[in-house]
Order: C-alpha cells, then structure tokens, then sequence
C-alpha cells in the first residue's frame, strides 16, 4: 500500500470489504505506511456510512414505488400479493397467495430498499436448516425468503392474523396473571427455537403476534432469522444505525448488542428481549423510554442501553402519573393493588432478565418461565435483589463452584490412583484459589477504574467497601481506595495511605511502588519520585496493576519505556478503559517531545485513534476530550511541519472545536482549557472562567498561573502577582522566578533585582529541583552570572530530571562551555526548544539587545507548545516588548 | 445558434488535445440547451417538466453531425460539456429560487428540469455544488462522473460508456463521489 495508490482507489477497496473488522484492519495497514491517507480513509469511509440516499434522488422514486398500493395482484417469484397487512420501520408485510409447489396463504414481508440484499440473503441461507428444524405450536414458521427483480429481499413465513400481544393484552383487559401465562407460552416457544439452535435476537411486541383459538389467546412469535439476516455487523456504527433506525427496536436491544464491540450475541440476548417484553406487559412502557431515546444521540442512546440500570417496574409504576390509571384498568384493576401485585418478585424477576452482565440473567428463556412459576404458584423465586454484595458473593461462588466440580472429579481419581493424588488435589484447590483471588480482584479492579473514569469517586468507594464485605482481600482494596483517592486529586491523601501500605508490607514492594511512584510524580513531588525511579526499574512486574502504574510512573520521566510498560498491562487485559487512556497520553507525551515529525504523527495517530474510542465511549470524562483535543493540535503542528497544511488545518480546527465544547467540570479541564485560551489571546474568557472555577472550587495552581499570566499581558502585574500568591503555598514557593517577572517594572536597576531575588531564594526552604530553570533566568536578566550558575548548578544536582533533559546541555551554554547553537542541538525535546530560546531571550534582554531578544521569544511560539508555561511567558514578554520600545528600562543601563 | 459543423469542429479539436476548444464548447451548449427550454416553455403550458437526460440528448442530435461524429469520445466530450452547462443552469435556478425566497427579485421559473439535483433544496444544491467544486480540483475524473449522473441525468451504466471506463470503475467513483461530498457538507 504505496503512497501511489490514489486515494481513490484505496477507497474502492475499503468498501468492498464487508466487515468492520476487515475494514479497520484495512485502514491500520494503511496508516502504517500513509497516516494521512488513513485519516482521508478514515473521513471517506465515515462520510460513506452515513450518506444514506445522499445523491441518490431515484432511490426516493423506488421507495415511493415499493410503499404504494401498486404491487396489489403483482408477483414476487412463487408468490401473488393479494392484499397488503401494513407496513413497518423495515419494510412492507403483505398477504400473498403461494401457487407452488402447493397452494396456501402465505405473509410476505418485503424489506426495504437500502439493504444490500445479497449478504441479507446469504445470512438467511446460513440459518435455513436451523429454523427449518423448528416445530412449535407458538412459531410461526419462517418459510422462504429471496429477492425481488428490482432488487429487494423478502422473507416469506406463516400468515398470522393476530396483534401485537401488548395490543392485545390492553384490548382484552388481561389481568397480570393472565398476562404471566401467556408470556411463559411466547417462554416456551424462544426456548424451543433456542433448542434448534436459533436466536431471535429482535424479540419485542410486534414480532409476537396473538390470535384466539376457541377464546384462548395462541401467541406467535414470528420473524425467526430475519433480524440475524437483516443485522449489518454490529461494529460498523453507522450502518447498523440505519438499521436499528429502520428496525425501532432501540428500546428492546440488550446492551451486548448496543455494544463498541462485536458482540458475540447468545441465547441471553433473547432473554433480556423477553425481560423487556415482560417489563411492558407488567407497566405499560419499556425499560429504557422510547422519548428518552428518540431524544438522544444514537451513541447515547446505545450508552444508555449498556450501562443505565432501568427502574424496577414497580419504581415506574409509581412515576407514571395519570397514565397509571389507564395502565391499571386496561389490566383490570387499580394503580395501588398494580404497585402491590408488582413490587418485590415480579420486580426482581425482571430485572434479573435485565441485568447488563449476562451471566447474572436468567441462563434460560425456560428458567424465567419457571421462575415466573414460582411466582404463580406462590414458591419462593430464584431471582435475589441484586445488590452489589449479593453480586460479589455470587462471583465468588461462581469460581469456587468450578473448583468444586474439579475437586469432585479428582476425588474420584484420587479413589483409584492413590495418595499422589491427594498432594496434588490440595496443590490444585490451593492454585484455583489463588487464580480465583487473582480473577475476582481484576473484576473489581475493572470496575472500580471503570467508576473512577467516569468521576464517580464516591460509588468508587461504596463498591470498594461492599467489596471488602464480599471477601476481596484488605491489600487489594487499600491499594484501590488509594487509586481513588488519587484520581480524586487527593494527592496528599493518596500518599500518605500508600507510604502507610508500604511500610506495613515490606515484602510487597511490586505491588507498592509502581502506584506509590505515580502518585507522587502526581502530587508534584518531583524529588522523591525520582527517589524511587531506581527501585521501579529493579521491580519485576507480573500483575495488570504493577505493568500499569509503573508505566503511569515512569510517563514523563521516559515516555518510551512507559509505553512499553502499558502495553504489557493491555495485554494482560485489552478492557481497561483506564490503561487504555495512559497508554494515549503517554504517546501523546511522547509524539510532544519527539522532533522528527513524522515519527511524532505516527504516534499521535494512534493517541487520537484511542481517544476518539474512549471519547464516544465515555462522553462525559473531560480529561479525555482535552487530552484529544491536545492530540490533534499536535498533529496539526507535526503536520504543517511537514508541509502539509491542508491536512494540518482539518486537525487545527477539530482541536479549536473539541477546545470550545470541552466540559468544565474538574480542576484539569479548566486548567487546560484557560492554557488554550491563552493561546489563542481571549484573556476576558480566561479571567470570567477562573471566577467560575473559584466559585466551584475547581481552581488549581494552573489555571491559576494562566489567568496570571493573561493579567500581565495586559500590564496588570500587581494582580498578575496577587493570582500567582493565591496558588498553594508550596506552589507559591517552587515559582518564585515567575513571581519575579512582575516585579520587573518596580525594580529601577538589575541590582535591585538581583538583591532581592537573592533574599527570596535564601529564604527557601527546599531546593527548587526541577523549578530551578527559572532561577537562572531571573538572575540572568538582572546580570548576575554567579547566580546563573549557582542555580544551574543546584537544578542539576537536586533535579534528575533537569540534568537529563535537554537543559543539561543549556546549563553548559549558561557555563559558557558551548554555543547557544549547540545547545539547541543537544535539545531531545520539543519543550526543551521553549527553555532554550526563552533562557537565550532573556540573555540578549540582559545585553540590552532587545531584537534579538525578540527573535527568541519568537521562536518559542513557533514551537506551538501552548502547554509549557514557558511559552506563555514569552507570548506575555514578546507583547510588553512589542507594545512599549522601553519597556523595563533599567535593562539598558 | 452555433452551427452544426462549430460544434463538431470542436470536437474534433478537443480529441486531437487543443486545450482552447473545450473552453469553446461549453457555452455553445449551454446557449442550445438554455435555447431548448425556453422553446418548450413556449409551446407549452406552464408547469411543464423536462426530463434533463431527454434535453441533453436533444441538444447533441441538433448540434452535432452524426455522420462524423460517430467516436465515442467525441460523444464524451460533448456530454461532459452538457453536464457543465446543465450544472450552470441548475445552480442559476436554485440561486434565483433563493433569491425568490428571500423577496428579491422575481423570476419566471414555471419550467422545472427533472434531474437527481433538481431534487435538492436550493440551498443545499448550492451547498452541493460548492463542495463539487473542491472534488473537481482534487479528483478531476470522479467530478465529471458525477455532474453526468446528478446534472445531467445520465444512469450509470451510460456515464460509464461516455467516460470509457468500466460499470465497476464507474460504481467505485459514484461511491467515492458520495461519500467526498457527504463528508465535505457535513464537516
């Protein structure tokens, strides 16, 4: 796949391939060689999927045709069409008359144009033997299916003269009882299908039609096979949109089949189809509201269906309002006895056929009906309330249970083969139980990461508390109630609970320090996180977590062995949604600090690939979006380096939209978003959403520094200084040379400068570590070269990470052991370019050379790393050069 | 009205690679086909409808000699100049119902030209046309499929023929076509 091939061409090949695997895979190929080719790929493919009859003006003509009167008495193969029933989202249902091979009366249900009808029909001759094989008095038999001569498929089955069973139910005024046996009879016939070895997969009221034979209801359930010959493959997001679309069956979807990934659907996706149908014929609506969905999103919708627990039946009795009047009455009695007769065991029979997981619904169609049984006949249910203790419980009774049935079958070995057996039987119960601890607390793990994603901290720790209850281990949970916290942005607390966890288990260190390590690189703790590099690197890792946060911990340090850490955690387990996004903001890390663009685009590539996924399928977490919208205006960079503007403008205007309508809703979000803004020149917008972040106690120490620094480009240094001494005290400490710059204009020497500054850095506490860059600068524009290298000399003993980024190479510059020239060779990094050019601005600023001075400054904006806060100093100082030719005046003496 | 022996003098032109005829061509269509028209309108009563297929094929009987013209690609440059002009009669059409729309002024438009774009609002057909002119500079060749089939009117399997590609080319094109232009309106 060369860069030759036109893209053309390429796209002819994308949309022959029929599935969204081969399609993706396709396009990964691609993007190896040509990234730009993937992403027009990518932009074609969605645009493809979507269009629908976009263009197609004749297709509008057939539809109107196919929908008419006008095939009444016109022939489709074997069949006469003699009188049309009705029509539907997917087509239109007509009763014809087979003449051959035998005469009968038949219901035609003719798709829809815009089906590819060729694979609609292979899916159904995949399928044909099994339903052929079923024979149930409440099936109607699917009998036939092809296609029409102008293209369309059709499917042939048993013509049914029934309604809806909801229909029916409300018409006939069928009691809750009456309606229960009638459902355990449509049970009865999923069940059989299931036998046969056919899934329905669209079972919902319409598909299951009731007539009366001598006054008793006979429901039908009908199009067996037509939902699995209509499905697209679940994965192509827009195709199957149009589909579900067509279908309406959004509102009785399991969440495996609302699922990102293909979904390997089963038997319990029937089940949780019954679940709902059981749900509407109890109170009158489905699980999930139709207006609800119809409302949203299509993303958002299937969001909903995966992971919105519905209320239980009863709970939606009582929210139903006047309708529960109707409701009651047209099932023969009133709204109070209805919530009576409802709440308690039908309420958990349903939503045990409701639940998300489906290892936790009913396993059978049969098992419902019988636990529906129960109900009428009095007996205790099967169904528990499904609270979380209950579901742990049941998670570790599900993995002991497999160790029982082992222990039985060895029991019986043990009988025959003698005492060796006995050794090894223990050894084996004893390696199940450790497997069984390790299963349960990945379970919890995914879960509790999973909560802590979506910002819901304190559900985080309600789990973690039942799931102590449930039997996961102290250790395992301590470590878990630290993530959270952590991710909380209670650095103090998290720290301090894992020191406690690491001095009490000494020998647990691989457990330990990885998270330790990254909570403290987290909480800014620069100094003793590097304290612990050494000890990470000695660390053996084995489990998910130690892969995971050893990356995490080593992510600014050294990006590219982080990455190699986290992909060992995804491999461990490819679910993990917290992994995933780690793995995305350490290449985007990475592609930040990578010179050679084309290399950095090909990481960034991947970063917005995932975090697109993890955007659309966790819309609400902000950090995401940001780190998204980061993603691709680093891509445009990388791209306009490599002169390709068009491309880098598509990038530039996704991250200015995905900037604009990133959700402000943690202390990160608006950091990033006030450094974008500043950026971009809106200082108005800087300083009303600080206000606004103040008010809800999401300010933090950067959004801070870049409200400051928008006040001081407008000249209002003493506010400028007041925001900087609002941060946190440690904060405010560390920054001391920025908190120098607006100072400037009071000073009327460089000997006042120097004097002063002296004083605050004597004054301090700690050594700066890291932060000593911006002492060198200070003291360089007041002159004072001795300063200069004492404090180049204490960054690079006290900060690891300053001696081996590329400001080790500046100190040599500042040393005046080498040239500004080739310390800007010996940059690794492109946030190294911005402390380089800024220190070189403020040096020919100290000579009085302020054109020069600009020129550096200059090039610290061509960099476009918006993010260093360097560069939003130089941005400030360009424009008070610019704006004022004697702007600190005593730089001239 | 151009003369006959104009227009095939063009042609040949054009076939033999003088890249100053084709730019002669089109408004000599243009001038016939607007010609066409405005004559049914005459004859008829108003609310008339044209079929653009129909109009276009007229236009290339009366302007076109057919005892020397008889070489396929000469039939494709004059179709593809056809389709230009109906384009250009189309987007005036839609700009002059916009303006309708808007109390500007008001034109005479009892003649309607059925054709795939003839389907679409003005403004999306103006919408359409401005993004066909990105895929013009960009994929020259799918951009002459698509103004055949959508101004013209032309089916496929007959554009194909006129641009002397295969049904298979000519279907991959129509899908690229879609899916550029959908992508370019909705970005």
């Amino acid at each position: 796949m060369s860069d030759v091939r036109s893209v053309e061409v390429c796209f002819g090949e994308l949309i022959e391939l029929n599935s969204a695997e081969l399609r993706a895979d396709y396009l990964r190929r691609v993007g190896l060689e040509n990234a730009i080719l993937q992403v027009k790929l990518e932009r074609l493919l969605e645009a493809h999927e979507k269009a629908g009859s976009f263009l197609q003006q004749d297709s509008v003509e057939t539809t109107r045709e196919f929908e008419s009167e006008n095939l009444l008495n016109s022939s489709i193969g074997p069949y006469k069409l003699r009188e049309r029933l009705g029509a539907g989202g997917m087509g239109v249902v007509w009763a014809a008359e087979q003449r051959l091979p035998l005469k009968r009366k038949v219901a035609l249900k003719l798709i829809k144009p815009g089906m590819d009808s060729e694979q609609v029909i292979a899916r159904f001759e995949a399928e044909r033997e099994a339903l052929s094989r079923m024979d149930h008095p409440h099936i109607a038999r699917v009998l036939d299916a092809g296609t029409t001569e102008q293209g369309h498929p059709y499917f042939v089955m048993e013509l049914i003269r029934g309604l809806p069973v909801t229909e029916y139910c409300d018409k006939r005024r069928l009691t809750i009882r009456e309606r229960l046996e009638l459902f355990t009879k449509i049970c009865s016939a999923v069940q059989h299908a299931h036998q046969k070895g056919v899934i329905h997969r669209d079972i919902k009221p319409s598909n299951v039609l009731v007539s009366e034979q001598d006054g008793q209801p006979v429901p039908k359930v009908i199009d067996f096979g037509v939902a699995k010959a209509l499905h697209q493959p679940l994965t192509d997001r827009s195709l199957y949109t149009g589909v579900f679309q067509a279908l309406g069956t959004l509102q009785y979807m399991s969440p495996e089949q609302a699922g990102l990934s293909i979904a390997d659907v089963d038997t319990r996706a029937d089940v949780y189809g019954l679940g709902v149908l059981l749900y509407e014929l109890l109170t009158g609506s489905t699980p999930s509201e139709k207006e609800q969905l119809a409302s949203a999103a299509f993303d958002e919708a299937c969001r909903m269906i995966r992971e919105q627990e519905p209320p239980k039946p009863s709970t939606r009795l009582s929210t139903l309002g006047e309708r529960a009047l109707s409701i009651s009455e047209t099932r023969n009695t009133d709204p109070r006895q209805l919530s009576r007769l409802i709440r308690g065991d039908l309420d958990w029979i349903v939503t045990k056929s409701l639940d998300k997981d489906r290892n936790r619904r009913y396993e059978s169609a049969n098992s419902l009906a019988a636990d529906i049984n129960h109900y009428i006949n009095c007996e205790p249910i099967e169904a528990r309330p499904p609270s979380l203790t209950y579901r742990l419980k049941r998670f570790a009774y599900r993995n002991q249970r497999t160790v029982a049935s082992v222990m039985l079958v060895s029991l019986a070995l043990f009988s025959v083969g003698g005492l060796v057996w006995q050794r090894s039987v223990a050894t084996y119960h004893q390696q199940q139980a450790a497997k069984r601890d390790v299963q349960l607390a990945q379970a919890i793990t995914n879960e509790i990461q999973s909560l802590i994603l979506q910002n819901r901290f304190d559900d985080a720790g309600e789990r973690l508390f039942a799931a102590n209850e449930g039997g996961l281990s102290d250790d395992t949970v301590q470590l878990l109630s630290a993530q959270v916290e952590l991710f909380r942005g209670n650095f103090e607390g998290a720290v301090s609970q894992l020191r406690e966890i690491s001095r009490s288990r000494k020998d647990n260190d691989r457990n330990v320090v990885p998270l330790l390590s990254y909570a403290l690189q987290r909480s800014g703790l620069e100094q003793e996180h590097l304290e612990k590099l050494p000890q990470l690197f000695d660390i053996k890792c084995e489990t998910f977590s130690q892969y995971l946060f050893r990356g995490a911990a080593l992510k600014t340090f050294h990006s590219k062995l982080a990455l190699k850490d986290l992909e060992d955690a995804r491999r461990i387990d490819p679910t993990n949604h917290l992994a995933m996004w780690l793995y995305s903001s350490t290449l985007l890390t990475a592609a930040s600090r990578e010179l050679d663009s084309t290399k950095a685009v090909q990481g960034l590539d991947e970063a917005i690939q995932n975090l697109d996924a993890l955007v659309r399928y966790l819309p609400d977490n902000s950090q995401f979006q940001s780190d998204l919208a980061l993603a691709n205006y680093r891509m445009s960079l990388h791209l306009a380096e490599l002169l390709k503007p068009a491309e880098s403008d598509i990038f530039a205007n996704k991250a200015d939209a995905l900037y604009d309508s990133l959700p402000l809703d943690t202390e990160s979000a608006y950091a990033d978003r006030a450094w974008y803004l500043l950026s971009k020149g809106k200082l108005d917008l800087i300083q009303k959403e600080l206000a606004e972040a103040k008010h809800r106690s999401l300010s933090g120490n950067f959004q801070i520094q870049a409200a400051a620094i928008a006040q001081f480009r407008m000249g209002n240094d003493d506010t400028a200084r007041a925001l900087l001494e609002s941060s946190e005290p440690d904060y405010v400490t560390s920054i001391a040379g920025i908190r120098a710059f607006t100072l400037l204009e009071k000073f009327s020497s460089r000997q006042e400068l120097a004097t002063q500054f002296s004083q605050v850095v004597k004054n301090r506490k700690s050594e700066p570590g890291i932060f000593a860059f911006q002492d060198w600068i200070v003291y360089k524009l007041a002159g004072e070269e001795r300063g200069v290298l004492d404090a180049a000399k204490s960054g690079l003993t006290h900060s690891r990470l300053l001696r081996r980024s590329g400001w080790g190479a500046q100190a040599e510059f500042q040393a005046g052991n080498c040239s500004f020239e080739s310390a800007l060779d010996a940059c690794e990094e492109r946030f190294d370019v911005v402390h380089t050019q800024f220190y070189a601005a403020t040096a020919e600023l100290a000579n009085g050379k302020r054109a020069k001075a600009i020129e550096h400054l200059e090039a610290v904006l061509a960099t476009g790393e918006f993010d260093v806060y360097l560069y939003g100093w130089a941005q400030a100082f360009l424009e008070r050069l610019r704006a004022d030719k004697n702007w600190l005046p005593w730089l001239n003496d | 009205m151009p003369h006959m022996t104009d227009i095939t003098n063009i042609l040949s032109r054009i076939d033999s690679g003088d890249p100053t005829a084709a730019e002669q061509l089109l408004p000599l269509v243009y001038e016939e086909l607007r010609k066409l028209a405005a004559a049914r309108v005459a004859k008829e009563k108003s609310g008339l409808t044209l079929e653009a297929t129909a109009l276009v094929h007229e236009a290339y009987l009366r302007l076109v000699d057919q005892s020397t013209a008889q070489q396929w690609d000469s039939r494709g440059h004059f179709f593809a100049a056809a389709a230009e002009a109906m384009r250009r009669i189309l987007i005036d059409r839609a700009r002059a119902k916009r303006r309708r729309k808007h109390g500007g002024d008001c034109e005479r438009l009892d003649l309607e030209i059925n054709c795939p774009a003839s389907h679409e609002q003005p403004d999306r057909l103006l919408a359409i046309d401005e993004a066909l002119r990105r895929l013009e500079t960009e994929h020259a060749d799918v951009a002459a499929l698509l103004k055949l089939r959508y101004f013209a009117g032309m089916p496929l399997k007959d554009a194909a023929e006129l641009l002397g590609i295969s049904p298979a080319t000519a279907k991959r094109r129509w899908a690229f076509a879609r899916a550029f232009l959908y992508g370019e309106l909705t970005d």
